[in-house]
């Protein structure tokens, strides 16, 4: 510690004006007349240097270097005499020590908040003492918010200089004060309060949570920032919406909650939903675009977090908050902070969450006569014998005949059963349930937090393995080791199990096509057999034998990730120090097992067999990563308003990938799936193995200029080196630059003060890099096994060239330009923000579609370049009337992109097109759908489109008048008769979220949903007998026949691909709002849980997924299901009760 | 710990990993091959020549015959049919030049192998056989196709080059070809382990295909020399029929048999001569390498069945056809027409007394439109577990002999008895069919290209030859927009119909005149993949499509 008495000539020059504004401002904030709040940007150590300064001016700078807030009576500084201090990287202790010498008061720190304390009790004269007739009493009161939770605060006896502070538990003792006295109860986080005592003796004091939102405290890269001060696209995920919800995991949670961010899934699948967060659309072709996910500054799964342990999520959208993050970025960052321990006493947290999960969108099947019916139909149609005899379709009305001899083939049994395996197999409700322990607490030295979580979801599979768990434990601790040194360790493991029935659930050929869609006059089991033998059908469903008797799938996944940090504070004036290591394994095991089914006709022998021969395959991947950073931040405040920040940094990133997989097949056991049973011995097992690595090499620095709160400059660069390109294309860099100007803070806006307490104008530029897209070794020529082939019954080998490498690669540069207003109105109860942006990804990767006579797959080039244009806008309110506390937060987001520049040969094909100049990524071409042929006349008249073509078959629009539906020459100026059918991203992603508290209910909604989207379907699964074996559903009954032309489908058909062509005809508007979540809880009433030794005590409904509107006419799918989705694992309506304890 | 030493510990630790990490941006691929360690030994070039193995076509393509009318599958083919439309993309076009830039990489990269030279060249010589292979398998669809013979790279100009004519083509395939030749062993020569590997007897026999469709094509479409692809065709027939290194397969146990046999198990390996060139599967389900499903999902699930058409084309055992032939009689139930018939229908197409699954064949209409089932290549044993490991022949000595009786024939107008002994009757006799004579052939107003292209579609029937000797004769206008048959209907035998739709002798009509069409000035040729010729402004879409 260095001090010295120096003279400092800035201290002097501090302008009376801007004391008056400042006070303004905090009068504004605080409304109080004597009771001064000051809150502050964290600093922890301090620097002071002043002369004969009042002790107001000291106490501001000591909020301002250390972010502590300061309570006291105004009045007492009438008492306080001037201080001289020169003191450099002093802590908050001794600072408040140093300005407290001699001084009549001294002060106690709890939980970032400095309550001031006369230093011995002064008898101060009550302003009517004659009017007090009664004694003056003793009064024990507790403080707790609106969730019963404790709140530390100042407690002052209004008029008075008495006053003291409530404990953690939020408990406070005063004695011998009036009978009829007013409590003056202030903290940072909770609105002001008056509490008339009334002569009671114990008091439950409630109070109110504040609701000025833009004095939180943002996570932005590599540190934090008021939300005043954020001068990027960053926004806050509300703690609230990650809590309590019936969702698999953090990311679905996060689904509606900010605008911009897009969470899609693939299915519903327990543990294989493919969750997909993506920021702003696409900034590339290539890859899922997702988002970077950091959690605690490293690189994390948002899948495998408990979501109960996060404290905040920060999204940073546009370059300039993420370009920190350099060559990851290009996706937006996600930003989860983890919870951290209090000083405090030991608190346990416990909750837990049952829940019903409801499968919905699965499709009605029809009788199997009524589809035999169809069936001949569409035989017929099309030129062939009909399937079925009428006496056939007899017996399947008939339930007493089943099953009959073949009549030619006595060894074989006909069946005409009746038979929805939809309903043999899929349970109504399936269950899930969670279970969360947290402990909290600590000293002043060190904090910890604990927690425990499980999750456990049943699929949706009457019997047969079809399920994930998932089990997270985590300890965050920190401790103070010396005065400049800190220690924050973080250690979380999780466990992922997931098991799912052998082969595929979803897709063509998977087990729900095989109930969805495959013949009902099938049984399972062989008649007569008592139900010992399964049935050999001829494309039949096998779904119920691969459930019961098939094997498994089986995926673990071990995680675990140690971010630790070592912290110097203050190490210099105004410098500290960070040195982050964290190490990050994960073990996945995979294992596979086909187990042999054998099949029945009559007689004893099977005749068939499902998975023949049996097979085990278990793969076991390990991945480790190594991060490593040095991170420095330096503060100065020159002339005490031109504060300057400083961060540079340094990072090493290291990922290494390590799998091996085996398969044995041919299992002596057909139960005892294990590699050493492998029946013959001259046949080993096969097995492989693949090994990943790459390395990121980083430096960034960050320099933040703020002129006395009002103008805000943030410029970042950072250089990537990538072990991934080619040596000499390595290294780039990734410069932003941001401004803000807090118009609130003019003279002039002075006249809309009363209506706006804060309006901000953003500004930002900066370029990203996506590194996501590269493969680990493109620049090298390699080098791929190809199939083995038999020569002399032996495995030979064989390899080849499979990609041209590509040597001059290099990595996707997004830039984008971003404007936004944020502003706070009427008291901050209104909230407003609205961002506009351009992004444009100046090198994208393509594969150019290169001439099949190239003879392999060309290597991706940087030769495209795609243009984003969008807006977001989120509107909140928040306020409180007497007890009902309640909010309402809107969001909407959109953005449109364009491929401007593509140096291949565009290509216009019926279908999906990933990439046409001019044209959105994935346009759809198709042909104009136009009614049905009524009449063979209308078919000859008409071009010529398909010579299967006959009336109640779909007419197209002959757009070129060829005389023939074609896709000419497929070429941007040909493209015959294939027109624009829109693209599938998704527009105008919305959320909203309201919800109110009062006398301990407390409601929440969540709506979510997409205002417009192309979905195209799997045209197999929509019109039946493009196979002979693809059945109709309900829906496809109404179906074209010449007394029903306005049918909903065109005419039966066998292989009637002729209508299931890309055409305005099966584009769905995938648009849909949806009610994500729903909750309605009750706290129980302090005076009843404390008798129990309980603080606080919640039961509450949670359901999710609950309702939704779609605008697509085919029911089937749900609208947030992927393009060409068929056959999908449903998603749920889960409703769930939960409870929340803490002790 | 002073504070002064603890700041030193902590600004150490920095300077150590700022230094420490920066040297690792140098990461390298360990599980993989890549070009700058591969190319060194003959053993390397072996490992790549393997690949191109995986291009030998498959057993399925012997559904090529759905093109034509002597097989139809579950639904109508769009080829046969000639309702077919150009696609934007097609396997037919890029497979083959994915096969052609695997061996113009092997002929690049090899330079850099040491070795022994024989080896070198035997493994040169494997690969531009298959370079031959693939152009031949795009010329006979698609005729004139760009000529690369150099591994392209995105900057190349010609890779958007225009088409080569066929005559340049083809001597690029006889050039490699007659490298092959002289650079590998015949079958008779090959080490037992290499079996599968291509011989000259492959080349020589593959080279004969290819001449002998150039000639014949010239000949009928009238263009170019067609004398000179005739000669190749005898000459690469007769050099390889001279070398004794193949013959036909008799087998053991039943030499009345040998042609049923032949696609069975037992007419696998190089045991039988007649094995030329095959794609081979192996080994079981035990050590199961490579598999096909041929027996269940492709002949008894219906998606190759004889048709009526060519049923009605087979000779009566008397060596006459139906309308000549005294054999002849009226069908009273579904075996009557199998009666005193070409042997080889019956060891072609199931009836009630072939042996099936587990018991004799009960014909039916069910997974058959045409009421008929191939018996070639299905395998009994195979069926339960739906899977099979017989091998696909792709080129049989049977087929070198009807290739240079049919050069000969062309080439000369005439062919004596003794050339017919030398290679059709070779084949009768196996099959215990008279033999086929001039005298013969006058005596009962036959003709002799007739019967010589009606042993061609006998013998090699269902495995995929017919389509393209028609175009290649020119006769399928007049062949493919024939109605197609199947069997006549007997209910009692073969289960009942719904709505049958019969010819007036009582076959079932599969499908119409009506809807089967064939434009001579278009479909000869096959249209190039649309998109390719988006891609390419040079390459020109063939004539009328």
């Amino acid at each position: 510690m260095l001090l010295t008495v120096v003279r400092d000539p800035a201290c002097r020059q501090f302008p009376a004006k801007t004391i008056m504004t400042l006070r303004k401002s905090l009068l504004l904030l605080l409304t109080v007349a004597f009771l001064h709040t000051y809150a502050g940007a964290a600093a922890q150590t301090l620097t002071l240097s002043v002369k004969n300064a009042p002790l107001e001016d000291v106490f501001k700078e000591i909020k301002r270097q250390s972010g502590y807030a300061l309570f006291f009576d105004y009045s007492w500084l009438k008492q306080a005499h001037p201080v001289t201090i020169s003191a450099s990287k002093i802590s908050l202790h001794e600072a408040l020590d140093l300005c407290f010498q001699g001084q009549p008061f001294t002060y106690q720190i709890v939980n970032k908040n400095i309550f001031l304390k006369l230093a011995a009790p002064v008898q101060v004269k009550m302003v009517e003492p004659a009017a007090s007739v009664q004694p003056p009493i003793d009064v024990h009161g507790r403080i707790v918010n609106e969730n019963g939770e404790p709140v530390v605060a100042s407690v002052i006896v209004k008029g008075s200089a008495t006053g003291t502070t409530s404990n953690a538990n939020g408990e406070f003792q005063l004695n011998g004060i009036a009978d009829n006295a007013v409590l003056l109860i202030t903290a940072t986080n909770i609105e002001k309060l008056e509490w008339p005592v009334k002569g009671k003796t114990e008091l439950v004091v409630r109070a109110k949570t504040a609701v000025n939102a833009l004095n939180d405290i943002v996570v932005v890269g590599y540190g934090t920032q008021k939300r005043t001060e954020v001068t990027g696209a960053v926004s806050t995920v509300d703690k609230r919406l990650l809590e309590n919800r019936p969702v698999t995991n953090a990311v679905a949670a996060l689904q509606g909650t900010s605008p911009g961010l897009t969470i899609t899934r693939f299915s519903g699948q327990p543990g294989k939903e493919e969750y997909n967060a993506q920021i702003r659309g696409f900034s590339s072709i290539n890859g899922n675009n997702s988002a970077l996910v950091l959690i605690d500054g490293v690189e994390g799964d948002l899948t495998l977090i408990n979501p109960n342990d996060i404290e905040s999520v920060s999204v940073l959208k546009d370059a300039a908050a993420a370009s920190i993050y350099g060559a990851k970025a290009s996706g937006g960052v996600i930003i989860v902070t983890t919870k951290k321990g209090v000083a405090d006493k030991l608190s346990f947290t416990y909750s837990a969450l049952t829940t019903f999960n409801h499968a919905f969108g699965i499709p009605k099947r029809i009788h199997s006569w009524e589809e035999a019916q169809m069936q001949n139909e569409a035989f017929i149609n099309a030129g062939s014998n009909p399937a079925y005899t009428d006496q056939q379709i007899g017996w399947m009305k008939d339930p007493n005949i089943n099953y009959i001899v073949d009549p030619v083939n006595p060894s074989i049994y006909d069946y005409y059963y009746d038979l929805n395996q939809v309903d043999l197999l899929m349970r109504k409700t399936s269950f899930s349930q969670s279970h969360n322990l947290s402990l909290r607490g600590g000293s002043d030295k060190t904090q910890y937090l604990f927690s425990f979580g499980y999750y456990d979801q049943d699929g949706v599979f009457k019997f047969g393995p079809d399920g994930t768990k998932r089990y997270n434990a985590r300890l965050n601790l920190n401790t103070k080791l010396s005065k400049i040194f800190s220690l924050d360790a973080r250690i979380s493991y999780s466990r992922g199990n997931t098991l799912s029935p052998s082969g595929d659930t979803y897709a063509d050929y998977g087990l729900l096509y095989g109930i969805y869609q495959l013949r009902t006059l099938y049984p399972v089991f062989l008649p007569e057999s008592n139900n010992t033998k399964y049935a050999r059908v001829r494309s039949g469903p096998t779904t119920y034998q691969i459930l019961k008797d098939g094997g498994y799938g089986e995926t673990q996944r071990n995680k675990l990730d140690g971010i630790f940090t070592l912290k110097a504070d203050n190490i210099a004036k105004g410098l500290s120090l960070r040195l982050i290591y964290s190490p990050g394994l994960n073990l996945s095991n995979e294992n596979d097992f086909q187990r042999t089914i054998p099949l029945y006709d009559i007689g004893p022998e099977p005749t068939k067999f499902i998975f023949l021969p049996n097979q085990i395959s278990k793969s076991r991947i390990l991945q480790t990563r190594t991060d490593v950073q040095a991170l420095a931040d330096y503060d100065l405040t020159v002339a005490t308003r031109h504060h300057f920040h400083l961060l540079g940094g340094y990072q090493y990133q290291y990922y290494n990938s390590d799998s091996a997989g085996t398969t044995a097949s041919a299992l002596i056991s057909n139960d005892v799936p294990s590699l050493n049973l492998s029946s013959d011995p001259t046949v080993p097992p096969i097995s492989g193995d693949n090994i990943q690595t790459n390395a990121l090499l980083s430096y960034f620095g960050r320099f933040d200029y703020n002129f006395n709160g009002k103008y805000f400059l943030e410029a970042t660069l950072r250089n990537d080196a990538s072990s991934q390109l080619s040596p000499g294309r390595r290294s780039q860099y990734f410069p932003s630059v941001s401004g803000a100007w807090r118009l609130n803070t003019e003279p002039w806006f002075e006249g809309l003060s009363g209506i706006f307490n804060e309006f901000k104008l953003r500004g930002s530029w900066g370029k990203l890099g996506n590194s996501n897209v590269l493969g680990n070794y493109d620049y090298i020529s390699m080098l791929t096994q190809g199939p083995v082939y038999p020569f002399n019954n032996a495995r030979n080998n064989s390899i080849y060239q499979s990609v041209l490498a590509s040597p001059d690669k290099s990595w996707e540069t997004i830039e984008t330009s971003d404007g936004g207003i944020d502003a706070g109105l009427l008291k901050n109860r209104l909230t407003v923000n609205l961002d506009y942006y351009v992004r444009r990804n100046n090198n994208m990767l393509v594969v150019l579609n290169a001439p099949a006579t190239l003879g392999l797959i060309p290597s991706a080039t940087n030769s495209a370049r795609l243009l984003t244009k969008g807006w977001e806008l989120n509107i909140g309110w928040k306020d409180r009337i007497s007890r009902f506390n309640y909010w309402i937060n809107f969001n909407i987001a959109d953005n449109t992109n364009k491929i401007i520049r593509y140096d291949g040969q565009n290509v216009v094909t019926e279908g999906l097109n990933g990439i046409i100049e001019g044209m959105p990524i994935n346009s759809i071409y198709g042909y104009q759908a136009s009614g049905y042929f009524k009449t063979a006349a209308e078919v000859t008249g008409h071009a010529f489109q398909d010579d299967r073509t006959g009336p109640g078959d779909i007419v197209y629009v002959d757009q070129d008048k060829s005389g023939r539906i074609d896709g000419g020459l497929n070429r941007p100026d040909n493209h015959g008769d294939l027109v624009y059918l829109g693209n599938t991203s998704p527009r105008y992603t919305f959320g909203m979220n309201l919800g109110f508290e009062w006398n301990g209910f407390d409601f929440s909604a969540l709506l979510q949903g997409v205002g417009k989207r192309n979905m195209l379907i799997y045209p197999s699964a929509i019109v039946p007998f493009v196979d002979a074996w693809r059945q109709p559903w309900q829906i496809n009954q109404n179906y074209w026949t010449p007394q029903n032309q306005d049918a909903l489908f065109p005419r039966l058909y066998l292989g009637g691909t002729q209508n299931t062509l890309t055409s305005s005809k099966w584009i769905q508007n995938a648009s849909y709002i949806r009610l994500k979540n729903l909750q309605i809880g009750y706290s129980l009433p302090g005076s009843v849980i404390r008798r129990l030794k309980i603080e606080k005590a919640r039961i509450f409904f949670s359901g999710q997924d609950i309702w939704e509107h779609s605008k697509m006419w085919y029911k089937y799918f749900d609208a947030e299901s992927p393009n060409n989705a068929a056959y999908n694992y449903p998603f749920f309506r889960s409703y769930a009760i939960g409870l929340n304890l803490t002790f | 710990m002073t504070t002064t030493t603890s700041n030193k510990v902590f600004l150490l630790s920095f300077i150590v990993l700022l230094s420490g990490c920066s040297k690792k941006l140098d990461q390298y691929p360990q599980t993989d091959l890549s070009d700058h360690n591969f190319w060194n030994t003959t053993n390397d070039m072996k490992l790549a020549c393997n690949y191109l193995y995986s291009f030998l076509p498959d057993i399925t393509t012997k559904t090529d015959d759905d093109m034509s009318v002597d097989a139809f599958a579950q639904v109508a083919n769009p080829v046969s049919n000639g309702s077919r439309l150009p696609s934007s993309t097609s396997t037919d076009w890029s497979n083959n030049y994915t096969l052609i830039r695997a061996c113009n990489n092997i002929l690049e990269k090899s330079v850099k192998v040491t070795g022994s030279a024989v080896d070198i060249n035997k493994y040169l010589a494997e690969t531009k056989f298959f370079r031959a292979w693939a152009y031949f398998e795009l010329v006979k669809r698609f005729g004139d196709v760009p000529l690369i013979l150099k591994t392209l790279s995105l900057s190349d100009t010609a890779l958007y080059g225009s088409s080569t004519n066929r005559e340049i083509i083809l001597d690029t395939i006889y050039a490699d070809l007659d490298f092959a030749t002289a650079n590998l062993p015949l079958s008779n020569a090959q080490a037992a382990e290499e079996y599968g590997r291509i011989t000259a007897s492959a080349a020589l026999a593959f080279k004969s295909r290819v001449a002998l469709f150039e000639g014949t094509r010239q000949k009928f479409f009238g263009y170019g020399h067609y004398q000179t692809h005739l000669q190749v065709a005898l000459d690469a027939s007769n050099q390889l029929i001279s070398s004794g290194s193949n013959g036909l397969y008799a087998d053991p146990v039943h030499p009345d048999s040998s042609y049923y046999y032949l696609f069975q198990y037992s007419g696998e390996g190089m045991d039988n001569p007649e094995n030329i060139l095959v794609r081979i599967y192996g080994e079981n389900e035990i050590n199961d390498i490579s598999s096909n499903n041929y027996t269940r999902s492709v002949l008894d699930e219906g998606a190759l069945t004889p048709t009526g058409n060519i049923v009605a084309d087979y000779l009566y055992k008397d060596g006459l056809p139906k309308d000549k032939s005294p054999y002849y009689q009226t069908q009273t139930d579904t075996y009557t027409e199998f009666q005193n018939r070409d042997p080889r229908m019956a060891m072609s197409i199931f009836n009630k007394y072939s042996w099936y699954v587990s018991g004799l064949y009960v014909p039916t209409f069910e997974y058959t439109q045409t009421g008929y089932r191939s018996c070639k290549y299905y395998i009994a044993a195979d069926w339960v577990v739906n899977v099979s490991y017989i091998d696909n022949i792709i080129i049989r000595y049977a087929e070198v002999l009807l290739n240079n009786i049919e050069a000969k024939f062309e080439l000369g107008g005439a062919v004596s008895d003794q050339d017919l002994n030398n290679t059709i009757n070779l084949i009768r006799a196996r099959s215990g069919m008279p033999a086929l004579t001039n005298g013969f052939v006058s005596a009962n107003g036959l003709d002799m290209r007739s019967e010589i292209r009606r042993e061609r579609r006998i013998e090699f029937a269902f495995e995929g030859m017919r389509y393209w000797d028609l175009l290649r004769w020119k006769t399928a206008e007049t062949e493919l927009p024939q109605q197609v048959v199947g069997a006549k209907y007997f209910p009692a035998e073969q289960g009942t119909l719904a709505n049958p739709n019969l010819t007036p002798e009582g076959l079932v009509i599969v499908e119409e005149a009506a809807n089967r069409k064939f434009n001579p000035l278009r479909d000869y040729l096959w249209p190039i993949p649309t998109k390719e010729i988006g891609l390419n402004k040079n390459l020109q879409q063939n004539p009328n499509w």
